[in-house]
């Protein structure tokens, strides 16, 4: 599988501080919708800003599908969603304004709009729920609002990758689970590759199948997700994994979903358990793969 | 008053400067950082002062000094980020301070120093009204053609620097075009009050809008008023013009924000009893 973003080796350190990352290595593949979860400090914001070229390491590689980010052109191929956009207050633009911005990096400084581009921006807006507030002033939204608008902006240059930066850190419940039921479809039915920055509970995420969770600059979690089948037997539980098939063999854990019993030799769920009680956590102990799709034995 | 050649030169630079100023106030307040305007006023008295030692016309030692102060304020930004607001104090007050000192080390500690600090409007020359007009110009074709790659600059250095946009480049060219607006404009309505025809007009326009687009038109047109309408305060009131204009600029965001709130209340009215 192709690797959307690689950082090999990385160190850094903000200026006159400490260091965040040392020889830190991480890859993302293509298809993954990753958590990446930790608490404040522990590093998850300065990884996404390196893999966007937003900082530059001291040492190490930073890769985008294979180009070093020193090289990187086809900005396009990224869709980025901010934590906190400067639209408050005296910011005075449109809803349409903010998200046809996003095709900045598909068509350049100077090129303008074609009929596709606007039939994208307005597909883009119809499938984020913001194509009635067009002509609103985005600075009189809601938080939850906002989000949705800076989404369908990312989109608009139809991205490869969507980096979502806490997008949700200061809105409310109802608009929260809107927003991520989105990026879940956008997933699920276009199969886009998506990094979440979140550090909160990721329990009810459906469709994320990558979990990291980070802290002081280094990975402590780092597993992937599929959904199980029905077969439970004593002392030996097949479980259908998918997907990813391909990731289950060097993944250390696999999140299991009800109908499933909790099984034995089950360890205790690290996440999920507030969000969504029927998620248990197996450990693989054995990986082998057949036609039925991706099986783990534990 | 349109009898006299210096109104209506003044009203020619005027309007110029009152037009193609609030261009990029609205993008130094989109971007909060309103004040540049003020601080490169004070770097450009600086300048002028420089200029008066070294026996060099005034405006381009003002241009010099001010466009390598606005390069420096970018150095600063990029270099310290949000934390560099200290240094960019520092640097206004520097400016005042090297002005002051220069000005009176070369004994040019007079009227004619008044002159820059709160402008001669009507003393402006055809030679200067060029010189506006080139400047005004430029900005124009500048911020309008790069309008929406300055847009997104705005909303976020992070998310134009995810589009691939020279950010810094762009940065640099609108304070270097800050720079120059702030030279012109010193010889209008002074280095102490230029900043106000940067951002007074957008924030007039802030009141009524809610576009981008429209911001930039809005602004644009309070500038222009607030010139025309302060000239001509001053011409019949007998005051300084410089302040007129200002005070003209304060007056229309205060009139405007009353009709606005005038409006919102009259449509909750009419709402309400429907």
């Amino acid at each position: 599988m192709t690797a959307v973003a690689q950082l090999e080796a990385v160190n850094f350190r903000y200026r006159d501080g400490a260091p965040v990352f040392k020889d830190f290595t991480w890859s993302l593949r293509e298809g993954q919708y990753c958590a990446l979860l930790g608490e404040n400090g522990s590093g998850k914001s300065t990884l996404v800003r390196l893999l966007l070229g937003l900082e530059t390491p001291q040492a190490g590689r930073v890769r985008l599908w294979g180009t070093s980010i020193g090289n990187f052109t086809s900005w396009r191929r990224i869709g980025f969603v901010p934590q906190n956009p400067r639209v408050v207050g005296d910011f005075c633009a449109t809803v349409s304004e903010i998200v046809v911005s996003g095709l900045v990096a598909k068509t350049g400084i100077w090129r303008k709009m074609t009929g596709a581009d606007k039939a994208r921006i307005a597909a883009v807006m119809e499938a984020v729920g913001v194509a009635d507030l067009s002509d609103r002033r985005a600075s009189r939204l809601s938080g939850g609002q906002l989000q949705r608008v800076f989404l369908a902006r990312a989109l608009a240059s139809d991205p490869d990758l969507l980096v979502l930066d806490e997008p949700t850190a200061s809105i409310d419940e109802g608009s929260r689970e809107q927003f991520f039921d989105v990026v879940s479809r956008l997933h699920t039915d276009q199969q886009r590759t998506i990094v979440l920055i979140s550090h909160g509970d990721i329990g009810q995420l459906s469709s994320i199948n990558r979990v990291v969770r980070l802290a002081q600059g280094r990975i402590i979690e780092d597993y992937e997700i599929g959904l199980a089948s029905d077969t439970l037997e004593a002392g030996e539980f097949d479980v259908t994994v998918q997907p990813p098939r391909q990731n289950v063999a060097t993944s250390p854990f696999v999140i299991l979903r009800e109908p499933l019993q909790t099984p034995r030799h089950c360890e205790e769920p690290a996440l999920g358990r507030r969000g969504n009680p029927g998620i248990r956590i197996l450990r693989a102990e054995r990986a082998s793969q057949n036609d039925g799709g991706s099986h783990v034995r534990t | 008053m349109f009898a006299h050649d210096y109104m209506l030169l003044a009203l020619a630079a005027g309007i110029l400067v009152g037009v193609s100023a609030p261009l990029l106030g609205t993008l130094l307040v989109y971007r909060r950082i309103s004040l540049i305007g003020d601080g490169l006023g004070h770097v450009a008295f600086a300048g002028v002062a420089i200029g008066g030692l070294l026996n060099i016309a005034p405006i381009w030692a003002a241009c010099i000094v001010t466009v390598a102060g606005a390069l420096l304020i970018d150095e600063l930004r990029a270099r310290f980020g949000t934390s560099g607001d200290l240094a960019l104090a520092i640097l206004f007050y520097l400016g005042l301070a090297v002005g002051v000192v220069v000005a009176s080390a070369s004994g040019a500690l007079n009227a004619q120093l008044f002159s820059v600090l709160f402008g001669s409007i009507l003393t402006v020359t055809w030679a200067e009204l060029i010189q506006v007009a080139v400047v005004a110009v430029v900005v124009a074709a500048i911020v309008l053609g790069l309008r929406r790659a300055l847009f997104v600059t705005a909303l976020s250095d992070d998310l134009a620097k995810t589009a691939g946009l020279p950010v810094r480049w762009l940065n640099r060219l609108v304070l270097v075009l800050v720079a120059l607006t702030v030279v012109i404009g010193m010889r209008l309505v002074g280095v102490l009050m230029i900043a106000a025809l940067l951002v007074l007009p957008v924030a007039t326009a802030q009141l009524v809008c809610r576009s981008f687009a429209q911001s930039l038109a809005v602004g644009s047109i309070a500038g222009g008023l607030s010139v025309v309408a302060g000239l001509t305060v001053a011409y019949y009131g007998d005051i300084a013009p410089g302040g007129s204009i200002v005070l003209a600029a304060i007056a229309l965001f205060l009139i405007t924000g009353v009709a606005a709130r005038l409006r919102v209340g009259i449509a909750r009215t009419v709402g309400g009893s429907a």
